[in-house]
C-alpha cells in the first residue's frame, strides 16, 4: 500500500516545520532507518523548505507510519506529539494524487512555480541510489514527473508575475533586449526600491546607482546590493545615462517632473527609459509618461499586473488539476493490476499443477513421445484458454473500488489460499 | 488544374492559412504543444510550397520567377523560410501570426495572377537569375522588417498604455524587435542595392539603356530611397524606436504599392509575360 507522511506550508507554520526539516546531515540517517524498519519496503524522502514528506510502501501503513513517527522523534531529538496535528496521512489514491499535484507545482506557495519539479527529480534519484525505492515508488515519482511536465507544458500555470518586483522585471525585459546591458538608477533607499532592485540584479542587471537625498543611507544600500552611489545634485545627469530608473522616495512633490527628464533626456544616446514609480504619493509627475519612448508604470500599474496574473494561474489551475487527474489514472491503473499479478501466478501455478498430474496419470497408455507432445500441447493451450477470461477479469476488477476485496473473492472463488503479508 | 499550378499558389495559401489558424490558436492558449503543432504544420506548408514550385518549373521547362504571380509566391516562400530559421534560432513564436497574415495576404495576390505560360527572351539572359534573385531577397528582408515594424509598435503601444496583454507574453522585447528590424531592413537594402545594379546591367543588354524611367523601376528607385532614409534616420536620437518602425511601414507601403500598381495598372517591361503581352 502507497502511504504518504507530510507536513508544509499549509498545515504547519515555519517554527514547526524547521523542526522535522531534512537537512542534508540528517538525510543519510533517515535513510537507514528507513530501510532497516520491516514495516516499510519502499520509501522516498522528499523535503525543501516548504514540505517534508514521506512516501512509503508498507504492507502495513498504520504501524508504517508509527514508524516513520518515532523514527523522526529520534533524528530530531524532539517529542512527536509537538507536530502531530501538522501532519497530513494519506493512502494509495490519495497519496498518488498528492505527490502528482506536487510534482505540478499546485500545492506550492507560488502556484505553478518551477523548482519543485526539480526537487522532485532529486528526491527520486536519490532514494533509487539509496536503493530505498523500488519499482511502484520510483514508478509513482518518474510518473509524477511527467506530470509535473505535461502540466507546465500544456497550461500556463507557470506563466506571470507574482509580486511587483517580478512584475517590473518582466516588463523590463519585454522592452530591453538583455538586462545586462542595462544600468538601473534607483532613486531613495527604502526597502521597496530595494526590492525591485535585488530582482533586476537576479535578472542580469550589473550596473546599479543608488541616489538619495541622505548620503549616509545610500551608502549603507550601496554596500548591500554592490552599487554605486550618486550625489543628490547629480541625479539629471546619471539620469541621461540609464535605460531604468526606480523611484520610491517619501516626498508630496513629484521628484520627476516632465521637463526634468526632458532635459535629462536631450543628451542621452537613446530615448528609451523605463520608469518605475514605487512611492505613495508617486514621485514621477503624469505628464512625464507623455514623453515618447518613455515607459512609467506605477506601484497601482505593477500591482494590477500581478492580480491579472494571479487569476490567469487560477484559471490554468484548473485545466491542471485535470491534467493530474488523468495522470493519477494511468498509474492507479498500473498499479492495480500489478496488485492481481500474484494472484494470477498462484492460479497458473496450481492449474499446472493439475494439468501435469493428470499428463503423468496417462503417461504409459500413450504410445511414443510424438504422442506425448501432442497430449503436452493440447493440455497447455486448454489451460490457457481457460485462463484467458478469468485473468482479463480480474485485471478489470482491481480497478474497481476495494481491489483487495476482489483479490479475496477471486482467490475463494478458484480456491486459492489466501495470500499471507509479507 | 495541374498540380504544379495548384501546388505553388491556391494550395501554399491554404496551407498557410491552416499555419495561421494553428498559431493564432498557440497565440491565444500559449500551450508548448500547440505552438509545436503549428510550427510542424508551417514546416510542411513551406515543404509542399517548395516542392510545388519545383514541379512547375520542371514540368515547363523554364523555372520561376517568371511573372508577377511566381515572383510574389518566391517572396512568400523566402519570408516563411527566414522566419522559420528566425524562429528555431530564438525559440520565439510570437512573430508568426503577423507574418503569416501578410504572407497569406501575398499570396492571395500570387495566385489571382498566377503562373507564366510562357517565358520572355528577356528572362532567357545571364543576369536575369542573379538580377531577379536579389530583388526576391529584398522583399523578403522588407517584408520580414514589415512584420517586425507592426509586431514593435503593436508592443510599444501595449507598453506605454500599462495595459499588457497577450502580446507582451508572446514577442520578443522591444529592443529585440528593433534590432532585428534593423537586420533584416539593412538586408532587404544591400539586396535592392545589387538587384537594381544588376537590373540596370541586363537592361543595357536587351534594350541598350541602362535606365528607362520603366514604371516599375522608379517605383523600385522610390523603395530604395526610402529604405534609405529610414537607415540615416536611424542614427538620429529622436527617431529612434517607433518612428523608425513607422518610417519603415511608410517604406513598405512602396514595395506593396509598386508589386500592386505594375500589376494592375501599368502594361510595362516588367509585367514579364502578364496578360499584357
Amino acid at each position: 500500500m502507497i502511504c504518504l507522511f507530510g507536513q508544509n506550508h499549509r498545515t504547519a507554520p515555519v517554527e514547526i516545520r524547521e523542526k522535522i526539516a531534512i537537512t542534508p546531515e540528517k538525510r543519510d540517517a533517515l535513510a537507514e532507518m528507513l530501510v532497516d524498519c520491516s514495516d516499510i519496503q519502499e520509501s522516498v524522502v522528499l523535503s525543501t523548505c516548504n514540505r517534508m514528506e514521506v512516501y512509503a510502501v508498507s504492507e502495513e501503513p498504520g504501524q508504517g507510519r508509527q514508524c516513520i513517527d518515532t523514527m523522526l522523534a529520534r533524528l530530531h531529538g524532539v517529542d512527536a506529539n509537538s507536530w502531530e496535528k501538522t501532519i497530513y496521512f494519506r493512502e494509495e489514491d490519495d497519496a498518488v494524487r498528492h505527490l502528482f499535484r506536487v510534482a505540478s507545482g499546485l500545492d506550492s506557495m507560488v502556484l505553478g512555480e518551477g523548482q519543485i519539479l526539480a526537487q522532485v527529480r532529486d528526491a527520486q534519484a536519490w532514494a533509487k541510489d539509496q536503493q530505498m525505492a523500488q519499482d511502484v515508488l520510483h514508478r509513482a515519482f518518474g510518473d509524477a514527473l511527467a506530470c509535473g511536465k505535461r502540466v507546465r507544458t500544456d497550461t500556463q500555470i507557470s506563466e506571470g508575475s507574482v509580486s511587483v518586483a517580478s512584475a517590473a522585471v518582466s516588463l523590463a525585459r519585454k522592452i530591453f533586449d538583455d538586462l545586462a546591458d542595462q544600468s538601473v538608477l534607483m532613486i531613495g533607499a527604502g526597502d521597496t526600491g530595494a526590492r525591485t532592485a535585488r530582482h533586476l540584479q537576479m535578472f542580469g542587471v550589473r550596473d546599479l546607482r543608488v541616489c538619495n537625498r541622505t548620503r549616509s543611507r545610500a551608502e549603507t544600500l550601496a554596500t548591500e546590493l554592490n552599487a554605486s552611489v550618486v550625489p543628490w545634485d547629480q541625479l539629471d545627469d546619471h539620469l541621461s545615462e540609464v535605460g531604468i530608473v526606480v523611484t520610491a522616495v517619501a516626498s508630496n512633490d513629484p521628484v520627476l517632473t516632465r521637463e526634468r527628464v526632458e532635459t535629462a533626456l536631450e543628451t542621452a544616446q537613446r530615448r528609451t527609459l523605463f520608469v518605475i514609480d514605487l512611492a505613495v504619493p508617486r514621485n514621477v509627475h503624469a505628464d512625464v509618461s507623455k514623453i515618447p519612448g518613455l515607459f512609467v508604470y506605477d506601484v497601482d500599474d505593477l500591482q494590477r499586473l500581478v492580480l491579472d496574473d494571479e487569476e490567469s494561474r487560477r484559471a490554468e489551475a484548473i485545466k491542471a488539476e485535470e491534467i493530474v487527474d488523468d495522470q493519477v489514472r494511468r498509474f492507479v491503473h498500473w498499479y492495480r493490476a500489478r496488485a492481481a499479478v500474484p494472484t494470477l501466478n498462484d492460479l497458473r501455478s496450481q492449474l499446472e499443477e493439475v494439468r501435469r498430474a493428470e499428463v503423468e496419470a496417462i503417461r504409459n497408455k500413450l504410445g511414443d513421445e510424438a504422442d506425448l507432445e501432442l497430449v503436452e500441447r493440447a493440455t497447455r493451450r486448454l489451460l490457457n484458454k481457460v485462463l484467458h477470461s478469468p485473468t482479463l477479469e480480474l485485471k478489470r476488477r482491481v480497478l474497481e473500488d476495494d481491489p483487495d476485496q476482489q483479490l479475496r473473492e477471486f482467490r475463494s472463488l478458484f480456491g486459492l489460499e489466501p495470500r499471507e503479508r509479507k | 488544374m495541374e498540380i504544379g499550378q495548384l501546388l505553388p499558389f491556391w494550395g501554399a495559401t491554404a496551407l498557410y492559412g491552416v499555419s495561421l489558424g494553428l498559431y493564432a490558436h498557440w497565440f491565444r492558449v500559449g500551450a508548448i504543444e500547440a505552438g509545436r503543432r503549428a510550427s510542424i504544420a508551417l514546416w510542411v506548408a513551406a515543404l509542399v510550397h517548395l516542392a510545388g514550385l519545383a514541379v512547375l518549373g520542371l514540368s515547363r521547362g523554364f523555372g520561376p520567377p517568371t511573372g508577377v504571380g511566381e515572383s510574389l509566391s518566391l517572396v512568400s516562400l523566402s519570408t516563411i523560410l527566414i522566419y522559420l530559421y528566425l524562429e528555431a534560432r530564438g525559440n520565439e513564436r510570437g512573430l508568426a501570426p503577423f507574418a503569416l497574415v501578410l504572407v497569406v495576404g501575398l499570396m492571395i495576390k500570387a495566385s489571382l495572377i498566377g503562373p507564366a505560360h510562357q517565358v520572355e527572351p528577356l528572362l532567357r539572359e545571364y543576369f536575369f537569375g542573379p538580377h531577379a534573385s536579389a530583388i526576391i531577397l529584398a522583399m523578403s528582408g522588407f517584408t520580414i522588417g514589415a512584420v517586425l515594424s507592426v509586431a514593435y509598435l503593436a508592443q510599444y503601444r501595449q507598453l506605454r498604455g500599462k495595459n499588457p496583454g497577450l502580446l507582451l507574453r508572446r514577442l520578443p522585447s522591444l529592443q529585440g524587435l528593433d534590432a532585428m528590424t534593423r537586420r533584416a531592413t539593412r538586408l532587404g537594402f544591400i539586396f535592392l542595392t545589387l538587384g537594381l545594379v544588376l537590373g540596370s546591367v541586363l537592361a543595357h543588354r536587351a534594350w541598350g539603356e541602362y535606365w528607362s524611367w520603366d514604371p516599375k523601376q522608379c517605383m523600385t528607385l522610390l523603395t530604395w530611397l526610402l529604405y534609405g532614409t529610414a537607415m540615416l534616420l536611424r542614427r538620429r536620437r529622436d527617431w529612434q524606436g517607433e518612428r523608425v518602425a513607422v518610417v519603415n511601414l511608410v517604406a513598405f507601403s512602396s514595395v506593396l504599392l509598386s508589386v500592386a500598381m505594375i500589376s494592375w495598372l501599368f502594361d510595362s517591361a516588367h509585367q514579364f509575360g502578364g496578360i499584357g503581352s
